[in-house]
């Protein structure tokens, strides 16, 4: 199950909030202007680890990508930046 | 004018002597006009004769040797204003001591009682209160703002100190480039300041555990008084959290500030 700042990082980009528990009634929204609907909250939670899986594997591919580019192996990798 | 006889109890057909109505029943208060009246009238006095002088309204009685006034032989009154006690300045002599300030205790200073402030117990805690934070609280925002975290004190004496003692639980920033920036504050007045909390200079979460932050203040104050905790997300990205949780059924994760009333 999602938390509830993570639902809004996957929403929320470049917004600026506060919230103090797990409702949507408990964000205060810094720039006075609701970026999201109660309704797009909730309905966030369920999204989110489809989003996150998808967020994972695109960045898991851009690695492996990189290393296959450089020729390195991810151990080589983390030996050059020990 | 003859001396007082004291009390007698005249009994049924006893004759009533000259002496009896001069010891007797002359021995009430007697009404002049005024003292030189008195004299005139009362030339031989004895003691224990009382008179009363109408232009003066003093009740006058005679010692022995001399009239003494009964109404100024009394303590004068010096007090003058709510809360004024009266002590012996000199002997007998009553003297005035005005009522102190909230707070102040009775003493002694030179032989003669005094308000003074108490030194307060001398390092003493005086006081302890607590205010507790359940819940996580999260921030996309470089600006601080309140968390939530927050107690008041009301100090019995402007001389004291107040320790306050925070401790943000589980203290962490999500996968982004940021860090946690955490504030104390005397009503509006920022009294310590803590940031790059968290900080890895990289975008990976990291969870720093208990942050505390502490201080020794002087409020000088007896009101009420509020201290409180906010948190900024110092580069506005992704999310700072404090009292940031696994989700185990049962344990809830909780932050605390603690003041403490010092005795100066």
């Amino acid at each position: 199950m999602a938390k509830g700042y993570e639902v809004l990082e996957m929403l929320c980009k470049g917004v600026e909030y506060v919230y103090r528990g797990e409702n949507y009634e408990d964000i205060d929204w810094l720039d006075k202007k609701p970026a999201i609907t109660k309704n797009e909250f909730e309905a966030g939670f369920a999204q989110y680890d489809a989003w996150k899986a998808e967020q994972d594997a695109a960045q898991a591919a851009a690695k492996a990508a990189l290393l296959d580019r450089l020729g390195i192996t991810e151990d080589e990798a983390k030996l050059l930046l020990s | 004018m003859a001396a007082g006889l004291g009390f007698k109890d005249f009994v049924t057909g006893e004759v009533l002597t000259a002496a009896d109505v001069d010891g007797y029943l002359m021995q009430g208060i007697w009404v002049f006009a005024s003292a030189a009246a008195r004299d005139a009238a009362v030339t031989s006095p004895q003691e224990g004769n009382f008179a009363y002088l109408k232009d003066t309204n003093v009740t006058t009685y005679y010692t022995g040797s001399a009239w003494a006034n009964l109404d100024t032989t009394g303590m004068t009154n010096p007090m003058t204003t709510t809360g004024d006690t009266i002590y012996s300045s000199s002997g007998s002599t009553p003297a005035r001591l005005g009522i102190g300030s909230t707070g102040q205790v009775l003493t002694v200073a030179g032989g003669v009682p005094t308000w003074a402030t108490p030194a307060g117990g001398g390092g003493k805690v005086l006081q302890v209160v607590e205010g507790i934070l359940t819940g996580n609280v999260g921030s996309a925002s470089a600006t601080f703002a309140d968390t939530g975290l927050t107690v008041t004190i009301t100090p019995t004496l402007a001389t004291s100190k107040v320790l306050v003692i925070a401790s943000c639980s589980s203290v962490m920033k999500t996968a982004v480039n940021t860090n946690v920036g955490l504030k104390l504050l005397r009503g509006a007045t920022q009294i310590f300041y803590n940031d790059y909390i968290a900080h890895t200079g990289g975008s990976v979460a990291n969870n720093v555990g208990s942050v505390s932050l502490v201080k020794l203040d002087s409020p000088a104050t007896t009101s009420a008084t509020t201290y409180k905790v906010q948190m900024a997300n110092m580069a506005a990205t992704g999310t700072t959290l404090i009292n940031e949780y696994a989700g185990a059924a049962g344990n809830t994760v909780t932050s605390s500030i603690i003041a403490m009333e010092i005795g100066a």
